[in-house]
């Protein structure tokens, strides 16, 4: 891994107003925000494919379109190699948006209907200028057809995406994002919707086409796909990361209550690994204007006087291991 | 010998559909020995629900039964008029924990009313005040704070909502339910949640459980017996260990495959998969269904007729002319 970071985020925030009655700010009520992410920092470097890991809800997918800015942060900065993204207007982001793509959940709606494949996957080309012929448009989608394995490509040319099957429709996607070679994806459930015994030839396909992008931002609920997918896994909880470190770290040592639960929680393809209970309790709490306190108060077993007061913060305990818990060493 | 609380014979249920007949149940045998959990896999388009719906004959209005039997407690409940299984199977006896509870549960009643009008339905002798009192009860055992019962379902949690299900799917105490896809959506922790709920109460109140499942983990941690469901037939019907530890069908061999897990010690160099996609049903291949993308098929595979279920080990059945086992 090469120590050239593609973006570097820092303390990123977004805030959604939750809307309130007129009688409530007629009699002042305090304003409301719902925290969809919360002070985010991280890296992703140069050949790196980073995990978002979390239940719905908890801001993963929020905090992927905030890196491409399809929507504005409320505070903090992220840095595509040395510009920050959040002070450029959206004419001046025009030059990154080649640089950067995104792999949508579900090919049956991020997909239009009436364009065939040729048209959608040199789409992006158009966009950015990268091609100048009707001949050099469809060599260069024929070749990506065939990358993504949709061979012979000639068949594919001109088909619509209803005629396909969900995982011939993703690839479509994942051609989309990757024929103009960009630095970084953010690859949003990209096998979620597909059957169970389809999905790993679309993971094994975005491995293999790595040499066209440099690094994956890679959401997802489930953490036995990211221990496999991704080098580094983050995981997050109310908007913000609790635990972040290599795939290996985090399965093997988890320091992180939060993170624990998850991995007790984990459903295992074995019947003789059935777990009886795991140490959680309570529900998902509110996004909306948490107290300052560790988000996982509520619910963790193991919480102190201190972690009902203070937010813990993100700290390195060394070996590229990040925990925010104020009772780390006690893992 | 236990006892049946329920077997399938020979079901097969056909969709009219403008493009053709579409077969999503074709053949299909199946046992539930009482007090039991039997879990059904497959992908999606293979059958399960519509399997899952003819337990309680919910089918929509252009799904047919064209053959088949369920004897339920020694008597045929296909034979049954609609009324007769409205009054004293649906519900009563047999009941449904559905799909996507964030939809089933409406949204106008509050979440006691709904259970107590499921029990009204088929007891009319109990008062107003002695439904809701056991709709609360009910509640007490999801583990749901009882007065809770009065709110509307907009205010329960996702997992709240799905464990209101289960209540009401008790309701009437019946002796089989049937759990559709009981915990997809749900986030990981809920769902451990409720799957050791729904453990619990299969052993405290001697259910039987039918699980249906995309997810071949969650059947692990859930079920005695597993089926494995293929393009509208059973393709291997074992108890749940063995199954996981000597699948004999490819097509289970590749499912379990497929799973990865955070039990490895090493990161997969490649992730697992099976060529190909499921079949349409409109238009089945021939002989056994798995053949295109089957990795030992030959020429037998790809005539009729399919193979058919077989004994190849004890409680262990599968449907295949050249097994792993005996490769």
């Amino acid at each position: 891994m090469s120590d050239e970071a593609i973006i570097r985020v820092r303390n990123l925030k977004k805030l959604f107003p939750v809307r309130q009655g007129w009688q409530a700010s007629f009699m002042g009520a305090k304003e409301m925000n719902l925290h969809a992410v919360d002070g985010v920092t991280f890296d992703i470097h140069n050949d790196q494919v980073l995990g978002l890991v979390g239940e719905s809800g908890c801001g993963k997918s929020t905090l992927g379109r905030l890196l491409l800015k399809l929507i504005e942060p409320t505070s903090g900065e992220i840095y595509f190699k040395d510009t920050d993204l959040v002070s450029l207007t959206q004419e001046e982001m025009k030059p990154f948006r080649s640089k950067m793509q995104i792999i949508f959940q579900d090919p049956y709606e991020s997909l239009n209907p009436r364009m065939t494949v040729l048209d959608l996957i040199a789409e992006p080309l158009e966009v950015n200028g990268l091609v100048e012929s009707e001949e050099e448009k469809e060599e260069k989608v024929s070749e990506i057809l065939e990358r993504v394995k949709l061979s012979p490509a000639e068949e594919f040319l001109y088909r619509f995406p209803h005629e396909l099957s969900g995982g011939q429709r993703q690839r479509i996607a994942i051609a989309r994002a990757l024929i103009i070679h960009p630095d970084f994806v953010v690859a949003d459930e990209p096998v979620s919707m597909l059957d169970t015994s389809t999905r790993g030839e679309i993971l094994n396909l975005m491995m293999e086409l790595k040499g066209l992008t440099r690094s994956y931002l890679f959401i997802t609920h489930e953490l036995a796909v990211a221990r496999h997918f991704c080098d580094t896994i983050a995981i997050m909880y109310l908007g913000r990361i609790m635990e972040m470190g290599s795939s290996d770290e985090i399965v093997r040592n988890p320091l992180h209550p939060y993170t624990r639960a998850l991995l007790e929680a984990t459903p295992l393809p074995n019947p003789e690994a059935r777990k009886e209970h795991i140490n959680i309790k309570g529900e998902i709490t509110s996004p909306i204007n948490p107290p300052n306190r560790c988000r996982f108060y509520s619910r963790c077993l193991e919480a102190k006087e201190i972690c009902g007061r203070l937010e813990p913060e993100l700290v390195d305990v060394g070996n590229g291991h990040f925990v925010a818990c104020h009772f780390e060493d006690l893992g | 010998m236990m006892e049946n609380i329920l077997e399938i014979k020979d079901l097969r249920i056909y969709y009219e559909t403008k493009n053709g007949e579409v077969k999503a149940v074709d053949g299909v045998d199946m046992v539930i020995e009482k007090g039991t959990s039997v879990g059904l896999a497959g992908e999606s388009g293979c059958g399960k629900t519509t399997l899952g719906l003819s337990f309680l004959k919910l089918l929509p209005t252009n799904g047919k039964i064209v053959s088949g039997s369920m004897i339920f407690d020694g008597e045929d409940i296909y034979a049954y008029s609609e009324k007769e299984f409205r009054e004293d199977i649906r519900w009563a006896e047999i009941s449904m924990i559905f799909q996507g509870a964030m939809n089933a549960l409406n949204p106008v009643f509050k979440v006691e009313d709904q259970i107590a009008e499921a029990i009204k339905l088929h007891d009319k002798s109990k008062r107003k005040k002695e439904r809701i009192e056991i709709a609360r009860n009910l509640l007490r055992t999801v583990d749901i704070d009882p007065t809770m019962g009065s709110h509307y379902p907009h205010e329960f949690s996702g997992g709240m909502r799905q464990r209101a299900m289960i209540a009401m799917a008790l309701a009437c105490n019946p002796q089989l339910v049937i759990a559709d896809e009981p915990t997809t959506a749900l986030d990981v922790i809920v769902q451990k949640q409720l799957m050791d709920l729904l453990r619990r109460l299969k052993d405290e109140m001697d259910l039987s459980l039918v699980v249906i499942s995309h997810d071949i983990s969650v059947l692990a941690e859930l079920c005695d017996y597993l089926n494995i469901m293929y393009a509208g037939r059973i393709v291997e019907w074992a108890e749940i260990t063995e199954i996981f530890s000597n699948p004999q069908h490819h097509y289970t061999h590749g499912l379990i495959s497929t799973f990865p897990t955070i039990e490895d010690e090493e990161r997969l160099e490649k992730f697992i998969y099976i060529e190909g996609a499921p079949p349409n049903l409109l238009n089945p291949p021939s002989g056994c269904r798995f053949h295109p993308r089957c990795p030992a098929a030959t020429e037998v595979c790809r005539q009729d007729p399919a193979p058919k279920m077989r004994l190849i080990g004890e409680n262990h059945y599968v449907a295949c002319h050249h097994p792993r086992g005996e490769e």
